[in-house]
This record gives C-alpha cells, sequence and structure tokens, in this order.
C-alpha cells in the first residue's frame, strides 16, 4: 500500500515537472510549426538566472526575501528570452516559417551555441539553487516536497490561462489562423510578423516560467535543455502534437509509467518501457492523445 | 508586371464597375490568380503599377489593402481548417472589429444554412459550405471591392447554382465584385461585364451578353 | 524554389554550425610532432557534454605541469632539453568520440605519448591504438582488463576503486559500527559497470549482503523513483558508487525526501564540492573515496596551489580525477628524464622503475600483485566525509608498497 501510495506520488511529481517543460514546447509547434529544439537552451538560461539572482541575493542583499528574488528572476528571464525570441524570430523563424527541417537543424544550432557559452561562464559544476517554498507534505505514508506540489499547481494554471488566451481571444484566435495558413491569414488584414512574434514571446515567456520553477527542484547544468527537451519531445509526440491538454496528460502518463516502470523493472529496461508504453499509445492513436488527425 | 523571373501579365489594364459584376476568364496559367495575389500585395511586382480607385497601391501591405476595402476570396478556399466555422468568420473582420457585429448578421442573411454550423470545424464542412464560408469570411471586412478566385471549381452544378446566384446579390448591394472563372459558362451567366486574358494580355472585353454571342469566345471557352 | 532563395536558407544552418563548431573543439590546436626540442603530450578527455567540466581542468592542469617544466628549462635528455607542448582532444566521453580522438591525436597531430586520458569507454578506443604504436599513455580509467602485461604502455595516474574501495569500506564499516547489508547504484556506463563489480566483490568480502544493484541512464533528472527503489529492499546502507555529483545530489534529496538516514557511501564519486552544492544539504555524512578536498590543509601544498589556481581559471575544483592530468605529465617528464631519452619503450622501461615528485609528493608505479604489472600509481588513500559545507578527511592510507620504496 505504502509502495502503491509513493509510485503515485512519484509519478505524479515527476510528472509536474514534464509538464511543465512540455507546455511551452507544444505551444511553438502548435502555432509556429517549428520543431523548437531551442526551448531547451532557453529553458537552462532561464535556470540559470535564476541561479545568478539567487546566489547574488544571497551574498550581497540580505534583507530581500527568497520569493522576491524569485519573481525577479522571473521577470528578468522573460525579458532576457522574450529578446532572445525576438532575435531569432526576425534572423530565422521569419525565413523558414514552416519549414520543418530547416527550423530543426538552425535551433539545434542554436542549443549547441548556448551550451558552449553556458558552460564557458559557469563551468559545467552542477550548481543548486534553493527551493522556493519548504518543507515537505507527508500522504498516506508516502512525501512529496511542497515545491513539486507548487509545480504542479503553475503547471494547470499556465495551460488553463494559454488555453483561454489561444481560444478565446481575437489575438490568440489570429494566432491560430497564422498557424494554419499565414497567406490566408495575411488576406484577412492579419498582420502576420505581430502575431508571430506574440507566438514566439508566449513560448519564451514559458520557458522562463519552466526554468525558474524547475531549477531549484533539479540541479542547474549546461547540458540541462538536452536531458529536458528528450523527455519534451517523447510528451507532446504521445500528447498530441501542439495540444495544450496532451501535454498534461502526455506528462502525467511518461511520469506514471517511469514511476511504476522503475519499481517493476531493472533501470535500464523501465527506460524502455517508458518508450514501449508511447510506441502503444501511437500504434492505437498515431496522432497522440488530444491531437487531432489533420493537422 | 513581373512576378518571379517569368512574366506573368503584360499591360493588363481592368476596369470593373461599381454594383455590377465583372469576369475575367481565361485558360490556365493565363495569369488570372497572379493579377489578384499582385493587386492584395501578396506577390511583388516587379514593373508596372496597381491602381486602386486612382490611388497608387502598387506593393502595398496585404494588410492596408483589406483595410481599404479589398478583400479576395482566394482560390481553393483556404480557410483555417482547425478554427470553427465563427472564428473563421471573425478572424475575416480582424480589420473592422468594431463594425463587426452587423456584418456577421450581414453574412448569416446571406448564408442562412451556416447558422448551426458556427461551432463547428470548418475543415469538416462540406466543399460547398466551405466555399460559402470563404465569402462569409472575405464580406466580414465589409469591402467595398470584392475578387473571387475560381470559386465554384470542384463543387457540384447544384452547388455552383446557389453560390454564382449570390455575387449579383452581394454586387447589388454596392460592392464591386472581381469574378475569377475557368467555367465560361458560369462566368457570363452571372456577370455584366467580362474580359478574357491569354497568356498574361487582355484580348477581348465586354458586355457578357454579346460576348457570349462572339465566335471566339463560343468557339474557345463554350466549346459551341 | 530557385537557387538563390535555396542558397539562402542554407546560409543560416551552415552559419550557426560554423560558429558552433570552433567553440566546441576549441583547444585542438595544432601540435608540432616530434621536432628537435619539443615533445609533444597528448590529452584525451571530454570537453563537451556532461563530463565537460573535467576536460577543461584536465586541459589546465596539464598545461600547468608542462609549463612548470618548461620554465625551469625544459627536460634534461641526451641530446639536450626538450620542452613539452600539450595538445588536447575531446573525446566526448564516449567509444566513438575515443576513437576519434585518439585518430587525431596519433595520425594528424602525432603526439609522441598520452599524459593524461579520462573515460573508460573513449581510453579502450585509444588503448587500441597506442598498445600498437608503443605509445605510453597515462590514464585515469580504472577496470582491471585495462592493465597488465598484455598492455605494457598503460599507466593508471589516480587511484581507482580497486585502491580505494575495500580501505573506505572497511573504515565506514568500522566508523558506523558494523551493517548488514547494502544497496548499490551505479551510472550505466563501462567505468560504472566495472565499478560496481568491484563493489559487490569488496562488500560481499567483508561479509555485507548485497541486497540490490542497479544501473541509471545518462541523462536522467528524476530521480525519486530510483530512491524508492533503493529503499524497498530496506538495505542498512547505500553505496552510490560512480554516480555523478549532480544526479547525486539530487537522488540524496530524493532519499532524504523518503526518510533515508543511514550510512551513505559515493565509494567511487570524485567531486566533493560539487556534490555539496548540488545536494543542498541531502549530502551531510557521505562517505567519498576518490574526493579529496584539495583546498583543505590535509592536502599538500602543490595541490593546494593547483586547486586555488584551477578554481580561478577554470571555476572547476581539482577532483580525484582530474589531478591525474598534472602528475601524467609530471610522470612522463620524469621518465624522460631517466631514460634520458623520448625514445618510448626507454620510457616505458624508466616509468616502472623510477620515484618522482607528484602532487601527492612522492609516487612510484606499483601494484603488479594485483594487475600483473607495475602499472598503477601509488599515493596515499583519503577517505573523506561531507560535514555540513566541508569536505572532511577522516582517513589517509598509505600504501605498503609506497611506503617501502620511501
Amino acid at each position: 500500500m505504502d509502495l502503491f501510495v509513493q509510485m503515485t506520488v512519484n509519478g505524479l511529481q515527476i510528472g509536474s515537472v514534464y509538464i511543465l517543460f512540455a507546455l511551452g514546447l507544444t505551444l511553438i509547434f502548435g502555432v509556429m510549426q517549428v520543431v523548437n529544439f531551442a526551448h531547451g537552451a532557453l529553458f537552462a538560461i532561464a535556470a540559470y538566472t535564476a541561479y545568478v539572482i539567487l546566489t547574488y541575493g544571497a551574498d550581497h542583499l540580505p534583507g530581500v526575501p527568497a520569493w522576491l528574488l524569485y519573481i525577479g528572476s522571473f521577470a528578468v528571464a522573460t525579458v532576457l528570452l522574450g529578446l532572445i525570441g525576438i532575435a531569432l524570430y526576425y534572423a530565422f523563424f521569419k525565413r523558414f516559417a514552416g519549414d520543418l527541417i530547416s527550423t530543426l537543424i538552425v535551433t539545434i544550432g542554436f542549443a549547441l551555441v548556448v551550451e558552449v557559452i553556458v558552460r564557458e561562464t559557469f563551468s559545467a559544476q552542477p550548481k543548486s539553487v534553493p527551493p522556493v517554498v519548504e518543507g515537505r507534505l507527508s500522504l498516506l505514508g508516502a512525501s512529496v516536497t511542497w515545491e513539486r506540489v507548487v509545480i504542479f499547481v503553475v503547471a494547470i494554471a499556465v495551460t488553463v490561462a494559454v488555453a483561454a488566451f489561444v481560444r478565446t481571444t481575437m489575438t490568440g484566435t489570429a494566432l491560430r489562423a497564422v498557424t494554419s495558413d499565414a497567406e490566408a491569414a495575411a488576406l484577412q488584414g492579419i498582420n502576420v510578423t505581430r502575431i508571430a512574434l506574440v507566438g514566439v514571446l508566449l513560448a519564451t515567456t514559458l520557458a522562463a516560467v519552466a526554468g525558474v520553477l524547475i531549477a531549484p527542484a533539479t540541479v542547474v547544468t549546461p547540458t540541462m535543455g538536452f536531458e529536458f527537451l528528450m523527455k519534451g519531445f517523447v510528451i507532446i509526440i504521445l500528447g498530441g502534437l501542439g495540444s495544450l491538454t496532451g501535454a498534461i496528460y502526455g506528462g502525467l502518463l511518461v511520469g506514471m509509467a517511469e514511476s511504476v516502470g522503475t519499481q517493476m523493472l531493472d533501470l535500464t529496461t523501465a527506460t524502455i518501457f517508458t518508450f514501449c508504453v508511447v510506441i502503444l499509445v501511437l500504434l492505437f492513436r498515431p496522432q497522440g492523445l488530444m491531437g487531432h488527425a489533420e493537422l | 508586371m513581373r512576378y518571379g523571373r517569368a512574366l506573368a501579365l503584360d499591360g493588363v489594364s481592368l476596369t470593373a464597375r461599381r454594383g455590377q459584376v465583372t469576369a475575367v476568364i481565361g485558360a490556365n496559367g493565363a495569369g488570372k490568380s497572379t493579377l489578384l495575389k499582385a493587386i492584395m500585395g501578396l506577390v511583388p511586382v516587379a514593373e508596372g503599377s496597381i491602381r486602386i480607385r486612382d490611388e497608387d497601391r502598387t506593393n502595398a501591405e496585404t494588410r492596408d489593402v483589406v483595410a481599404d476595402g479589398t478583400a479576395l476570396v482566394p482560390e481553393g478556399r483556404r480557410l483555417f481548417g482547425d478554427l470553427t466555422v465563427e472564428e473563421n468568420l471573425k478572424v475575416g473582420g480582424y480589420r473592422v472589429r468594431r463594425s463587426g457585429g452587423s456584418a456577421f448578421d450581414e453574412v448569416m442573411a446571406l448564408f442562412p444554412e451556416l447558422e448551426p454550423k458556427l461551432r463547428i470545424r470548418a475543415g469538416h464542412l462540406s466543399g460547398g459550405q466551405q466555399q460559402m464560408v470563404a465569402i462569409g469570411r472575405a464580406m466580414m471586412s465589409r469591402p467595398r471591392i470584392l475578387m473571387l478566385d475560381e470559386p465554384c471549381a470542384g463543387l457540384a452544378p447544384i452547388v455552383v447554382q446557389r453560390i454564382a446566384g449570390l455575387f449579383g446579390q452581394i454586387a447589388q448591394s454596392g460592392t464591386t465584385v472581381l469574378l475569377i472563372e475557368q467555367n465560361a459558362t458560369v462566368a457570363l451567366d452571372v456577370s455584366h461585364h467580362c474580359c478574357v486574358l491569354e497568356t498574361g494580355k487582355v484580348v477581348l472585353a465586354g458586355r457578357s451578353d454579346e460576348l457570349r454571342n462572339n465566335d471566339f469566345v463560343a468557339h474557345a471557352y463554350l466549346g459551341i | 524554389m530557385n537557387r538563390v532563395t535555396t542558397l539562402r536558407k542554407l546560409t543560416a544552418p551552415v552559419l550557426v554550425a560554423g560558429l558552433a563548431l570552433p567553440l566546441a573543439a576549441c583547444g585542438g590546436e595544432a601540435g608540432g610532432g616530434a621536432e628537435d626540442g619539443v615533445v609533444v603530450f597528448g590529452l584525451s578527455a571530454p570537453l563537451s557534454g556532461d563530463a565537460a567540466g573535467w576536460g577543461s581542468a584536465s586541459k589546465w592542469l596539464a598545461e600547468k605541469a608542462a609549463d612548470e617544466i618548461n620554465a625551469a628549462g625544459g627536460i634534461e635528455t641526451e641530446d639536450g632539453s626538450v620542452e613539452i607542448e600539450i595538445v588536447i582532444q575531446d573525446n566526448e566521453y564516449t567509444a566513438a568520440g575515443g576513437a576519434r580522438a585518439a585518430q587525431t591525436l596519433l595520425t594528424r597531430e602525432k603526439v609522441d605519448m598520452i599524459a593524461f586520458s579520462v573515460g573508460t569507454a573513449p581510453v579502450q578506443a585509444l588503448q587500441s591504438m597506442t598498445e600498437r604504436q608503443k605509445v605510453p599513455m597515462m590514464t585515469s580509467a580504472w577496470g582491471k582488463d585495462l592493465k597488465g602485461p598484455d598492455f605494457p604502455y598503460t599507466f593508471t595516474v589516480i587511484n581507482t576503486p580497486f585502491e580505494v574501495l575495500r580501505p573506505l569500506a572497511e573504515y565506514v564499516l568500522e566508523a558506523e559500527g558494523g551493517f548488514e547489508s547494502i544497496a548499490l547504484l551505479g551510472v550505466n556506463d563501462a567505468t560504472g559497470i566495472q565499478s560496481e563489480e568491484v563493489a559487490q566483490e569488496v562488500w560481499a568480502e567483508l561479509g555485507v549482503e548485497v541486497v540490490s544493484s542497479d544501473f541509471y541512464e545518462h541523462g536522467t533528472t528524476e530521480f525519486a523513483p530510483i530512491a524508492t527503489k533503493l529503499l524497498r529492499t530496506k538495505p542498512d546502507a547505500i553505496d552510490l558508487t560512480t554516480v555523478t555529483p549532480g544526479p547525486a545530489g539530487l537522488l540524496l534529496q530524493a532519499l532524504e525526501d523518503q526518510g533515508w538516514d543511514g550510512p551513505t557511501l559515493l565509494s567511487a564519486g570524485t567531486g566533493g564540492q560539487a556534490l555539496v552544492e548540488a545536494a543542498s544539504g541531502a549530502a551531510e555524512g557521505v562517505y567519498m573515496g576518490l574526493a579529496a578536498d584539495f583546498s583543505d590543509t590535509n592536502a599538500t601544498e602543490k595541490q593546494q596551489e593547483l586547486q586555488a589556481g584551477l578554481e580561478k581559471a577554470t571555476g572547476e575544483d581539482l577532483n580525484g580525477v582530474t589531478i591525474g592530468a598534472y602528475d601524467g605529465v609530471i610522470a612522463l617528464a620524469a621518465a624522460i628524464e631517466e631514460a634520458g631519452t623520448i625514445e618510448s619503450d626507454a620510457v616505458r622501461e624508466a616509468l616502472t622503475e623510477i620515484t618522482f615528485e607528484s602532487s601527492w609528493g612522492a609516487a612510484a608505479f606499483g601494484a603488479e600483485d594485483v594487475y600483473g604489472a607495475k602499472q598503477q600509481i601509488l599515493t596515499p588513500m583519503i577517505v573523506t566525509q561531507v560535514r555540513g559545507d566541508a569536505i572532511v578527511e577522516v582517513e589517509r592510507i598509505v600504501p605498503a608498497e609506497l611506503e617501502s620504496l620511501q
């Protein structure tokens, strides 16, 4: 019984981190048809932003509470990633819009450059960021940190907010129209460049939220982006490319599969088990859990 | 006018009258779609100029052309398939959001059969219904000039009748309608004036009822 | 699409790749080959990926040793003095990367000797070439099958689990008042698997039952399920063998979250300070066998100096692996001076005979009883424990073979 509860709790807490990371990834695929390998790099930059600000705060600003530093980190990361996103858009995405291969190559290149710069700046030593909220929640004999609970709640809240924006506002509708057919959207009088930039900024903001919030729950390293990216892609393919709710189901399913697989099998087989679950789902629903067949 | 490297249009001058339907007919590759895209600012004009209502509109931004009252129903409809019918229509009114309400009512009056389909994804509709959404979407910006690129292509004859019948109705409300059609029979039936485009040049123009009896047109386009 | 736009579409990715490659491969300076008055030492170490920090630290340490020797007039040989030049290649910490690095070092750069190499898999790839071409190779890789009479040109310049694990295990057993069972976890690569084999052997010999033995994959970011699994067999102690500092920190936090407070070892872990940083407090009391704190006053003066210089230059801490880059250069230089030539067989011969001044003080190659040949560096072994933010030396063991040489 204890084991069952702990497995569930483990699955949920892993899932929460995966969901938060996958949201931005699926959004930019959904609205811009970009396979965005840069998402991991942006996420890592946000995590390092939190690291720098919190370490600086601990050393030089003893009176400032941690939560304020987190909000500061989030603000700085959002602006920083937004500027990078705008630069990426004008340099690459605008030219290669809808061209999956080119955007893939460009974003992988960008991620490699970021990894090297980060390593040269901060060294490869793992950095840790203190938690936003301390303490653990005990639940039927299992335990989970409050931090993970916060991540889970924020992931759900962000999904609801982004879904509301994309589905109900005129700008959100225009964003989906641009994704669906940029030329036809232009014919309706939509400023395609401006709307695409809204999409980019939405994705970079989500990367900032994920990076700042996940940083204290993990260790910050130059390669963290790639590690999360692999799981992220598995999750959004599982959930249905471009689907926000799909990212939530996908994240939870992968989290649970990892949690259960680890207990039942040896660790290497457990990794394979997770992919088997994904393959099984895709066999019966090739479009993913929440995807619709026509893209 | 040059499009890319190939000369697509050469010294084309068209006059479309307010409150009337003007049709352009011509074979594939005659430059009809290019002409409309150039007017909308979707393809660059290498040489020459585009004037709409005596204003120079050469290489204008598409959104300015739309804001100025010119709308295009593109070839192949180009609906936003993942968006609902209602969302497609709303996007059509993107430039004129304030008067969107009454424009929406007018479109509904034009296409009452769309009313029960508003919440359905546009991609799930039949071809004829999709064409109605495409025309409705263009009408949402309350254009003074409405251009339609092959609106009847690939539709069943009964649907063609239903849609073609609307053009006169739209024109009567004070809109200039410019129709591009490969199906010369339909084009001549619904238009007041017509011109024939061949390899980028206007080879013939006149009243539609006269052109129908023209030997050249009858032979080349009506297959009589 | 016409050709102009195709070209333009290609420009950006090519530009990015062009930007990334020189950065990723930095350090690949041209070597001069065996010219007069110069001996070229090659390094094969990871400069990219997870273990990239080891590569940049190794490069700095090897260059530091070379600078010291060159500044003192180079190495005296029968043909006059020679200066050391260092060339490093990225082995990506993989077998394939190791093979590429080996090709580049031996074929293109024509290095005379390998002063240091990191990672079991890439070192095996390198070794297949160095042994055939009779090139002396200093390495940090462990594994009994890397050394012995079949591989006469291979020398290990750091302590390995074979040396460290038994004294470490004996110390921990005594310090913790004895325990009966232990759970093992390692990383799923050549280094991890070989180290865990040693750990299984040692614990069994000491009468401790190994209740579970698992390997996690590189790139794992979530450790709560692994913690649950380790605790399921209700072990008295846990040995995280080769788990690297980042994952070890996360795992220790997850173990603490799930109520673990028993004796914990990182028997083959090397980065002490990195572990303390990554674990945010959860590493308290962890024992380590290869993770001395080189900034501590227990370390030699030379090691304290290297630690300070390395930290300043690269942000990395000196650890039980990278220290070998410095000692590898020193050992080769001492052997060349003893042999009076850079001819490889003479140098190899000299390596087995000399006693030299390493960063640890006097050192030599020995342990013939374990490996069948004198190919393992003999230096003091240091058992450390995390206490607060510090890595505290709790025991220092000097090998009997080294003592008898002094």
